[in-house]
């Protein structure tokens, strides 16, 4: 992509604005999609969660300010989507956010577009068990191979907060994993 | 002789080997690939700018009949609370419960439950004593936007 300012200049232009928007488009819908499949796991949902964040990059680009990387920008976006969306499910079937995630991560068994062995799903259970900034630090660093400067962009949170966050994560799931294992 | 009250509680004397955190990783378990996450065929080809703001399009014509709806039934109270006014002003009085019972069930035919569906769930997710700085960030980045780009 060219410098990313003229880009994002392009993105608020009017004029060169559905050409730029549909570049930006092609570069960034299947990471973003795969993201977001993370975190709510299930397909149908995550392209509502998709289309809910690229309608508000659409919506939301003219106030973008440029203080981070415009992908970092866009994943902040698809992640607070991801995390509304699961907490606007959790309310309207009156249970908690970790409630429905762990009803997911069960359908995951029948759903077609998942494929994967008992310890596969055991450890789509475990990562949903931890908490929010752990789930998501351990999902982006260790199935995304982020580098923790982007997730500190992405989340709002430091460095240091986060390599402890995953380091917490790692440590639980290892604990389990190894339980899993010996038996 | 210093007191032990003299100790000063604010340094933090835990300390990690330099680099400690950037070591970790689970490698020594064997990575375990974490399934096969798939999508329908040809799905990404079928994301575009057209589903995108024909998406945003639809949304707006249901919020519209949902506005009109709710001015329906607004100017429909309006009407009747200066009817109330007017005419029984001296001869029946309705405590406050009583005139929203009946608004709600009888009169404007919306229960508080759908009127809570006028209205966007963020909107309602908003707590102003726990927000911090990056939420207020996003909320102001993400919600305060010029719809008509959308139409052009």
């Amino acid at each position: 992509m060219e410098n990313e300012s003229k880009f994002i200049a392009k993105l608020k232009n009017k004029e060169s604005q559905n050409k730029s928007f549909e570049i930006l488009l092609s570069k960034y819908k299947e990471p973003i999609y795969w993201h977001i499949r993370k975190i709510v796991l299930d397909h149908d949902d995550a392209h509502d969660v998709l289309q809910n964040t690229f309608i508000k990059v659409f919506k939301a680009i003219n106030g973008f300010k440029e203080q981070s990387k415009l992908y970092t920008w866009i994943y902040r976006i698809a992640t607070n989507e991801s995390l509304n969306f699961i907490k606007s499910k959790a309310k309207k079937h009156f249970k908690t956010s970790e409630e429905i995630m762990i009803a997911q991560t069960n359908k995951l068994k029948e759903d077609p577009y998942f494929d994967g062995d008992e310890l596969q799903i055991k450890l789509q259970e475990l990562i949903n068990t931890l908490p929010v900034k752990q789930k998501l630090v351990f999902q982006m660093k260790y199935e995304q191979e982020m580098k923790f400067k982007d997730i500190s962009e992405i989340l709002g949170t430091s460095e240091g907060a986060l390599k402890a966050s995953y380091h917490i994560a790692v440590k639980k799931i290892k604990k389990e994993i190894i339980k899993i294992q010996t038996f | 002789m210093k007191s032990k009250n003299n100790l000063n509680l604010n340094i933090n004397r835990f300390k990690t080997p330099k680099g400690y955190f950037d070591k970790i990783t689970i490698d020594d378990i064997n990575k375990i690939e974490l399934g096969d996450f798939k999508v329908p065929e040809n799905y990404f080809e079928t994301i575009n700018i057209n589903l995108i703001t024909k998406t945003n399009y639809i949304s707006k014509i249901i919020n519209f009949k949902y506005s009109k709806h709710a001015l329906s039934g607004i100017a429909a109270a309006l009407i009747v609370g200066l009817f109330i006014n007017v005419f029984f002003t001296d001869t029946i009085t309705f405590n406050k419960s009583e005139i929203i019972d009946y608004m709600s069930y009888e009169l404007v035919g919306y229960s508080s439950s759908e009127y809570v569906e006028l209205f966007e769930v963020n909107e309602f997710e908003i707590n102003f004593d726990h927000i911090n700085d990056n939420d207020f960030d996003y909320f102001i980045e993400t919600s305060f936007s010029d719809d008509q780009n959308l139409n052009n």
